[in-house]
This record gives C-alpha cells, sequence and structure tokens, in this order.
C-alpha cells in the first residue's frame, strides 16, 4: 500500500498522519520559504523520529562546479544522520552516497526527466527509486506504476520552469524597483492566464496558479506507488488536504472528498 | 596547440552541406524521431546517409540528436533506428534519456554517446557518473563560467563540448516545461514554444504592472573562443538547427576564420572584423551568458527590441561557368540594377561587385529581381568557387 508524506515546514507538522517527513536542506534544495540549515535538520530530526516517522532529506538542486566542494563537506555530515532517504537530483550526491555505500538510501527525482517505464527500469536496475514526472497522463501512470520503484508527487503546486539566473533581482535592477522581489510569490500574466514567479537565494522558478492534484485518478493506482507525496509549498496548514488523502487510502468517503478537494483547491489563491 | 571541434547545427541536407563546406569539423541534426525541434526538416534514414557520406567524404564528423525525454510510446522502432544509423556509420548520438544510453549501448556500440545540454550536467562528480555509464562525451551545462569548466576539464576524463553560439534558454534545459502547459506543446519532445520570451506582466505588491519576460538574449562567445581553446574544450558548438543557409554558412565562416587565426598565430589581431562579420547575420542582441562570471541585467531581454531578420541575403549562387563567367543564382531577397553586393564563399575572401545587368529564367533583361527563389543570371569578372552566396554590401 502506498503511504504520504509531506514536507516539513514547522513544529505544528509533526501531527500531521504522514508516514513521513520530508526535510528541505538550504542550500541545495528547490523548496520555497520553509528550507533548514544542518544544524536546525539535526533538531528537527529526532523530533520527526519521536513521532514514528521517516525521515526524507532532500536536496534536488542541481548544482554547479563551484559549489561541489562545500556540497561535499555537507554530505560528509549528512551521511551520519538518522534519516531513511536523501531525495537527489544531481548526479554528483548519487556518486558520494554510492561510495559510501548508502545508495539504498537514495530516491531520485528527475523532475521533469522521468516519463516513461523504461526509464524507471534503468533506475531499478541502480537499485533506485524515482519520483515520476507530475504532467504523466492517467493511461501512462498505469504502466508505469508497475514497476515497484515509484513515488508520486500527488498535489500541489506545480513547478514549470526553474533558472539558475535569479530573474527577478535583475529585473529589479534592470527597472530600478525599489521593492525587495525575493522570496515572495508574484503574479505574472500571460493573456488570460496566471502563473506564479518566485526567486530564493538565486535561483528564479515559475509555477502553476492554481494547485494541480490527482484523486479520482488514483482510486486504482494508489496503491502501486511507493510513496504519494502531497507538497506544502506555499500552503500554510496542509491537515485538510492530508485527512482526504488518507481518506482515499482507506477507501473512504471518495466521492464527497473528490467534490471537496476540488473546492478547496479552487479557493486556495496565492 | 590544440585542435578544437568547430560543431554546426544542421536542419536539413542542404544547411548540412553548406556548414561542411564552409568549415565546420563536425555537424549535428535530428531525425524525423526521437528528436528535439520538431520544426526543424529532420532527417530521413536515406538524408542521413547521404549526409553522412557528403561529410565523411569532407573528413567531417556527423552527429545525430536522440535528445527527447521519451515517454512510453517514444520507444516504438528505436531498435532498429539505432541499427540502421551504426550501420550507415554515423559518429555519434547526442542523448538525453537513461533509457536510450542503455540501448544505445546495446544497438549502436561502435557509436560515440555524447550527453546532451538537455540533461543539464554542470559538474564534474555528474560527469563521472556518466563516465561509468559508457558515455564519451559532455554537452556542458549552459550554467557554467569558464573557471568551472576549466575545473571540470582537470577532473575529468570526457570529452567536453561547449555552446559558443545561439539561442540560450533562460531556464534549467529539460526541466523547463512552460511550453506543454502555455502552447501544449511538450518541450521535451521537440515542442518548445519559447514560452519564456514571450511578453507577460508582473504584479509587484505595490499593484504596479510591468511589462516582462524571462527570456535570455541569444550567446555570443566571440571573445572568449582563445580562452576556450586554451581550457582545452574539445568541441565548440553553435546552436540554431532552425536557421537559414545563410546563417550557418556566415556563422561558420566567422567561427572558423577565428578558430583558424587563433590556432595558427596564438592571436587575434583584430577581433573588431569578426564582430562586425556576425553583427551583420545576427538578428537578436547577444551575450556572453553566465561563461564570464553571473549574469547582469543586461543579459536578460527585459528591453526587447522588434527582431529583424537581416535582409542582407541576396541569393545562392546554384551554378558558375567558369568559361563565360555567367553566374547562375536564386534569389532570396530583393536587389537591383546598380546594387553593390558581396560574394562570400567558403574559401575566399569576400569580393565585391556593382550588379550592372541582368537576365530572368525567360532570357529577359530585368532591372529588379524582386521574386524569392526567381533565377537571375549575370555575369562578373572573376572566378566563382561551389557554395558561393551573395549579400548586399
Amino acid at each position: 500500500m502506498s503511504k504520504l508524506i509531506t514536507d516539513y515546514t514547522k513544529a505544528k507538522d509533526l501531527k500531521l498522519d504522514v508516514s513521513g517527513f520530508i526535510i528541505n536542506f538550504k542550500p541545495y534544495s528547490l523548496f520555497p520559504k520553509y528550507r533548514f540549515s544542518l544544524e536546525e535538520v539535526k533538531k528537527i530530526i529526532p523530533k520527526i523520529r519521536k513521532e514514528n516517522k521517516l525521515v526524507f532529506l532532500n536536496m534536488d538542486a542541481l548544482i554547479r562546479e563551484k559549489d561541489l566542494e562545500n556540497l561535499k563537506e555537507l554530505l560528509k555530515i549528512i551521511i551520519t544522520l538518522d534519516f531513511d532517504y536523501l531525495i537527489f537530483h544531481d548526479f554528483a550526491i548519487y556518486n558520494y552516497l554510492k561510495k559510501k555505500g548508502l545508495e539504498n538510501k537514495l530516491i531520485y527525482d528527475g523532475k521533469t526527466m522521468v516519463t516513461s517505464k523504461n526509464e524507471l527500469a534503468f533506475f531499478k536496475k541502480q537499485n533506485l527509486s524515482v519520483f515520476v514526472s507530475r504532467e504523466l497522463k492517467k493511461d501512462e501512470l498505469e504502466v508505469i506504476s508497475k514497476l515497484d520503484n515509484a513515488l508520486l508527487e500527488v498535489f500541489g503546486f506545480e513547478r514549470i520552469f526553474y533558472s539558475k539566473r535569479p530573474i527577478l533581482s535583475l529585473f529589479k535592477e534592470f527597472k530600478n524597483i525599489d521593492e525587495q522581489l525575493t522570496n515572495k510569490v508574484y503574479k505574472l500574466k500571460e493573456k488570460d492566464d496566471l502563473y506564479l514567479a518566485y526567486e530564493e537565494d538565486g535561483e528564479y522558478f515559475v509555477y502553476l496558479e492554481k494547485i494541480k492534484y490527482l484523486y479520482d485518478e488514483l482510486k486504482d493506482l494508489k496503491n502501486n506507488f511507493k510513496y504519494l507525496k502531497i507538497s506544502h509549498a506555499f500552503i500554510e496548514d496542509i491537515t485538510y488536504v492530508i485527512d482526504k488523502y488518507n481518506d482515499l487510502l482507506n477507501d473512504k468517503n471518495l466521492e464527497e472528498n473528490s467534490k471537496l478537494l476540488e473546492k478547496y483547491v479552487n479557493e486556495v489563491t496565492l | 596547440m590544440k585542435k578544437v571541434e568547430l560543431l554546426i547545427p544542421a536542419g536539413d541536407l542542404e544547411r548540412l552541406k553548406y556548414a561542411v563546406m564552409y568549415g565546420a569539423d563536425a555537424v549535428y541534426f535530428g531525425g524525423i524521431n526521437f528528436s528535439l525541434r520538431a520544426k526543424a526538416s529532420n532527417f530521413s534514414l536515406e538524408d542521413i546517409e547521404e549526409g553522412v557520406k557528403f561529410a565523411h567524404k569532407h573528413k567531417v564528423k556527423v552527429y545525430v540528436t536522440l535528445n527527447i525525454v521519451p515517454h512510453n510510446e517514444d520507444f516504438e522502432g528505436l531498435k532498429e533506428y539505432l541499427k540502421a544509423l551504426s550501420k550507415i556509420g554515423i559518429d555519434g548520438l547526442i542523448i538525453t534519456s537513461f533509457a536510450y544510453l542503455d540501448l544505445v549501448n546495446k544497438y549502436a556500440k561502435n557509436v560515440e554517446k555524447h550527453i546532451s545540454t538537455q540533461s543539464s550536467v554542470i559538474n564534474s562528480d555528474a560527469i563521472k557518473f556518466y563516465e561509468n555509464l559508457g558515455v564519451d562525451r559532455i554537452v556542458l551545462g549552459r550554467e557554467l563560467n569558464l573557471d568551472e569548466i576549466k575545473a571540470i576539464k582537470e577532473k575529468t576524463n570526457s570529452k567536453l563540448e561547449v555552446f559558443i553560439h545561439g539561442g540560450m534558454c533562460a531556464g534549467l534545459s529539460g526541466r523547463c516545461i512552460l511550453s506543454n502547459y502555455m502552447a501544449d506543446r511538450d518541450a521535451n519532445r521537440g515542442g518548445c514554444a519559447h514560452s519564456c520570451r514571450w511578453n507577460y506582466s508582473l504584479k509587484l505588491e505595490s499593484g504596479k504592472l510591468h511589462d516582462f519576460t524571462m527570456g535570455s538574449k541569444d550567446l555570443s562567445a566571440l571573445g572568449l573562443i582563445p580562452k576556450m581553446i586554451d581550457l582545452g574544450i574539445d568541441s565548440l558548438k553553435i546552436e540554431g538547427r532552425m536557421k537559414s543557409v545563410y546563417y550557418i554558412a556566415s556563422i561558420t565562416r566567422i567561427y572558423r576564420a577565428l578558430i583558424d587565426e587563433y590556432l595558427e598565430t596564438g592571436e587575434i589581431a583584430d577581433f573588431k572584423i569578426y564582430e562586425e562579420e556576425l553583427r551583420s547575420v545576427e538578428s537578436r542582441e547577444t551575450a556572453t551568458g553566465f561563461l564570464e562570471g553571473d549574469i547582469k541585467p543586461d543579459e536578460q531581454y527585459f528591453d526587447p527590441k522588434l527582431e529583424n531578420a537581416p535582409k542582407n541575403f541576396l541569393g545562392k549562387v546554384l551554378d558558375f561557368d567558369s568559361k563565360t563567367n555567367i553566374v547562375t543564382l536564386e534569389q532570396r531577397n530583393n536587389f537591383k540594377i546598380g546594387d553593390e553586393v558581396e560574394f562570400i564563399s567558403p574559401h575566399k575572401k569576400a569580393i565585391s561587385f556593382v550588379i550592372e545587368e541582368m537576365e530572368n529564367s525567360d532570357g529577359e533583361k530585368i532591372e529588379v529581381a524582386p521574386h524569392p527563389l526567381e533565377i537571375i543570371t549575370f555575369k562578373v569578372s572573376f572566378k566563382l568557387e561551389e557554395g558561393t552566396l551573395m549579400r548586399k554590401k
């Protein structure tokens, strides 16, 4: 049976009814706002363990050569921590943990890059579990989920653009704008469509304006994935959503929840 | 000084031939399937065979792109395609997907494996991962500066390929799915609609709306080529499988001459000559991207000027009769009697000429050549070589 995981953002989250928490590292993860330094992570892990939950560490950024030595210094300490899984995107992280014999703790988050069962099969040969891309259709998920190494983000704002260029800061400088443009969500409008622009620590992202989620589609698939991730990004309280997905896993109130979740998603605006 | 490869895009056979004639060391293009740039006139297997024969005859290598991020259905026919490419004798495959790489290792063993820039490989440890999978070359992500590239070169064994000219993704390649949502086109399967360059409005907290775009200026590393050669980069790559014959020929000619000057003399006497040539061909503003360090505001396309496709390409020389000095030309832009024009060719300096009289394909004397693709003939007082193009002076 699939298990639910979500991002850890604050102490209150510890009471959420999930199997594990993702702690997003600062630097080297792309999660907005709630990212944690090594010292903070060291303090959060025991709190999660106290709740008997799994600990997922997230370092899903791509790493430039200039940051490689710092990354390795950090990994040296990270591998001594009490964690279950480390989510990565850059194969520098894979290489490091493999050398230490810890590749069984790795989960590849290939973002947009894992879109076929053959890709999943490749990673299975490397003993890796993998987040599959979010833009897949239901029939694709059906095929992909037959392999047993897939994870899927089923709820949250979808990131559709990732840049190492601090585009909002550059724009502020170009236009002499007084307002601070980092660490805040801005609306981008293209004709009648809205998107979200966000910059933090020199990296710039675009998200879909509305939460993207799978619920009805998961009725037949819900047990095919190792973990289903509920993204906490830009959502302060995720309790309501977690409850609905727990109901899904337990086959409870599906029709009613489907309507309630649709209503919830339509009401959330940033 | 170590020789460096000049790698040129080829949207179709015609462009491949011009790239080869004008001095490419290697060319790259996509087949009909499994390749990005869906709108480029991609090659059939017959075209590939002909292209490889032509290129190899001129000692030029051929790399085929296999760089989509595939979905389940994108594996159908791949095995046969790889076997066919291997038999034809292509020199390399440019790959993004690990599953594709696995199949290339099985069915095209004799072909070099290059990891596409779509994979956004930007550090030496990630390269070591790919090396263990049997990869020969990495097309580096465009988020690296020259110091980082130097460090990577020192720490790895793979051949390194670096983009030096052409359009650039503002986001990390392969991680952008703007087009998927904004244009219903899969960017990672050849459908990029360049949505990052579209016009947006950005609403600030103050409520003020700003016109906004996310795109970056095109890349031009012309002034950095000597440094890049000194770093030992193996291949200098130009982007633009959708570009015209004239663009491909001109850009190849410029970079060929610059690289050759540096390799022969150890210096570039006057960069301005190359820069001016480049300006006459390039329709968009250019910048050096990450190569020289952090991105500056003027490297973004925040103030987009109108893109003007240069109108200085006048025609393609189809035939030259060396006995009569009669040129047969296919028209590409309007020109008339009295215009001063210039012939560029693969191995000669540009030759200036004033058109004094010309005829159309019916043998009628004409004053103006206004029709695209019209066949025009006129006499010149010098010899022209195969592959010559005519442009405005």
